[in-house]
Parts: structure tokens; sequence; C-alpha cells
């Protein structure tokens, strides 16, 4: 049974990983941080796993964890782990040929709408399926998205805000 | 303005962000996940007294249970389990050393000083009265020299010997402490950088 439970962890880790790394890292623009939150929500999901194997969109659920995840046990392990090495300086968006422009204004939004952008547009779930991920109705999805997008159009440059209201 | 002509921008470059982000693979392998969420059980159940970190002026105090008394202490790699406590050198060269039971800290000194760590260790309510504080000695920077651990590989103090400054050492201080279920045995730690003496770090 335990040996059952770890194989389909294992095949939903292998599977789903890169996705969720993609998502959470246009989220937060930084690929260390990005792999310490995803690694730290897949140990979130392993240790529940009885629950999440059972979600109808089980990376949403690592997701939405990766990105609540704060400054974690395994953000502290890393650091004091990696004290001799010296080399843990976060990427930046630039770095990772990110549209910094964009990812700047996607950071400063709060959580609930980086949730909603998150779900919705990256990993592509209808609204009714992320209400019930976010345990919220899917009105206030909606009202969440829009805000978002006024935000999202008021804080991008003027170039980018362009193709934006087109 | 149109917000489907916006979202459908919005999405468009989320996915090209996305998507040129490219393939990616787990840096970590599930087992590795596995292990480290059941080491993370493990912990809770053995370590319930674990109540935080006060950080003080020169140093901070965490409470952790002492599970089991043993043996004596052992460098590099640890002899027992159950030690008192362990001095266990990791990989970048830092020292961690994790605490159990408040016994023979003139072991621990020894022990430390013997891998290179200027220190001085007290147990119990015994005064450090001739360690003075270093200057600018203080914590929470990611080039901390000493830092108190409460998670890996177990609660107890992590020192990089290379991050002291010139002329300094560490100053541990081990205290018992209340623990928050009655009856078990609760240790507080206190850690500063120093300035290394004779009569306090032994150089």
């Amino acid at each position: 049974m335990e040996e059952e439970g770890q194989r389909e962890f294992a095949e939903f880790y292998a599977a789903t990983w890169g996705d969720c790394l993609r998502i959470v890292m246009v989220s937060v623009a930084d690929r260390p941080l990005a792999e310490d939150l995803v690694a730290e929500a897949f140990t979130k999901a392993w240790a529940s796993w009885q629950k999440v194997r059972g979600l109808a969109e089980p990376r949403a659920w690592v997701i939405r964890a990766a990105m609540n995840a704060r400054v974690s046990w395994w953000r502290r392990h890393r650091r004091e782990v990696t004290l001799g090495s010296q080399n843990t300086t976060a990427a930046t968006s630039q770095d990772l040929a990110l549209d910094s422009s964009l990812v700047a204004a996607l950071r400063r939004l709060p959580v609930r709408q980086r949730e909603v952008i998150a779900l919705r547009l990256l990993l592509g779930l209808d609204t009714g399926t992320t209400a019930e991920v976010l345990g919220i109705s899917a009105s206030t999805v909606t009202t969440h998205l829009h805000r978002a997008i006024r935000a999202l159009r008021r804080d991008i440059p003027a170039r980018d805000d362009q193709e934006l209201t087109q | 303005m149109n917000n489907d002509h916006a979202l459908t921008a919005l999405k468009d470059r989320l996915a090209d962000i996305r998507d040129s982000l490219g393939d990616a693979h787990p840096s970590i392998p599930a087992s590795e996940i596995i292990a480290r969420a059941r080491r993370r059980r493990v912990r809770r159940r053995l370590v319930p007294g674990l109540t935080g970190v006060l950080a003080l002026a020169a140093g901070a105090t965490v409470a952790v249970t002492a599970p089991l008394p043993a043996s004596h202490p052992a460098s590099h790699r640890p002899r027992a389990q159950l030690a008192a406590w362990t001095v266990v050198q990791q990989p970048g060269g830092i020292i961690h050393v994790t605490i159990r039971e408040l016994r023979d800290p003139a072991g621990l000194q020894a022990a430390l000083r013997a891998d290179g760590v200027p220190a001085s260790v007290s147990f119990g309510n015994g005064q450090q009265t001739a360690c003075r504080p270093y200057p600018g000695g203080g914590f929470m920077t990611s080039a901390n020299p000493v830092l108190i651990s409460t998670v890996f590989p177990g609660p107890g103090v992590n020192i990089r010997p290379s991050a002291l400054p010139s002329g300094t050492g560490v100053l541990l201080a081990f205290l018992q402490r209340s623990h928050p279920q009655p009856g078990r045995p609760g240790i507080g730690i206190e850690v500063a950088v120093v300035q290394a003496s004779q009569q306090c770090t032994g150089n």
C-alpha cells in the first residue's frame, strides 16, 4: 500500500513538477526560490497524499501551496546547509529572460489575485475549478481576475499596456 | 477597452513566459521529497517542545527537548545517536552541534576547539564572565558564522568557522528551560560571537 502510494506520488511529481515550477517562477521571478517553494509544496503534498491524490486538480493544490509558502522549513534548511557555498544568489527575472515588467506587476498583486491568475490563466483551469481549489465562489474568482487585470493594465508600462488594452 | 481582449492578451503573454522557461526536471528526486516529509513528521513527534526562537541583542534562545541521555560525544561522526551531545562536521565546513542532555560541557568545548572552533561552552547557569562580545557579532545574516538550528539535522547549533572574523570565537550557553509539556526536559540555547581570548575561548 505504502509502496503503491510512493510510486503514484513519484509519477505525479515527475509529471507535474515542471508545470508547477514554471507557474511559480512566473509569480516569484526567482528560480532558486521557486524551486524551494515547489519542493516545499510537494513535501506537503506527500504528507497529505491521501487527500491530494483524490483532488480533481492536484497540480493546482501544489501550486497554491507553493505560492502560499512563506520562509519555510525548506528555505531555512537550504540556507543553513549551503552557508559554505556562498553561491545562493537568486536569479532575477532578467536572468531568466522573463517578461520582467509583467512579472514585476504580477508580484505586486495581492496573493489571492496572483493565485487566480496562476490557476486561471497559467494553469488554464476554468472559473468553477479555480473557485473550488481556492475555496471561494465563482463570482469571487471573476472579481479577483478582473481586479488583477485592471491592476496589471495600470502597472505595466505604456508599451506593454498597449497590447493589453487593444 | 475590452476585458476579453485584455484577458486574451494577458493569457498569451503569460503563456509565452511560462513556455519560454522550457523543460525543467526536478533537481530533487521524489524519494528525497518523501524522505524529507517523513523526517519532518518524525521530528514533530520527537521534538514537540520546540517553542520558537527568541532573538536577543547578543544571542538567541530556543527551547528543545532533550530526548534521552546516553554516551559521550564524537567529533566528525556521531558514535551514538543518543549521545548527550554530538559534534558533526558537515559538507562545506559547517559544524553542527546537537544537544540532548546538559552533560560534559568541557568535553564539548574541547571537541569544538579540536575542530578549529575557538569556543566557550557552558551548561546550566554558569556565567562566562571572561568572554567579551564581539562588536557587530549580531545574527540573522546569511553569512552568519553561528546559527541556532531548529530543523536540520536536529535542534542545535550550526557553526561555520570560516565565517568567524579574525580574533573571534563562539560562545555557547545551554540552559535548562521549562518545557511546554509538564514532566519533560527542555534546553535553551544562547549563542554569540565573542572576542577570542585565552580565558574565554582558549586562544
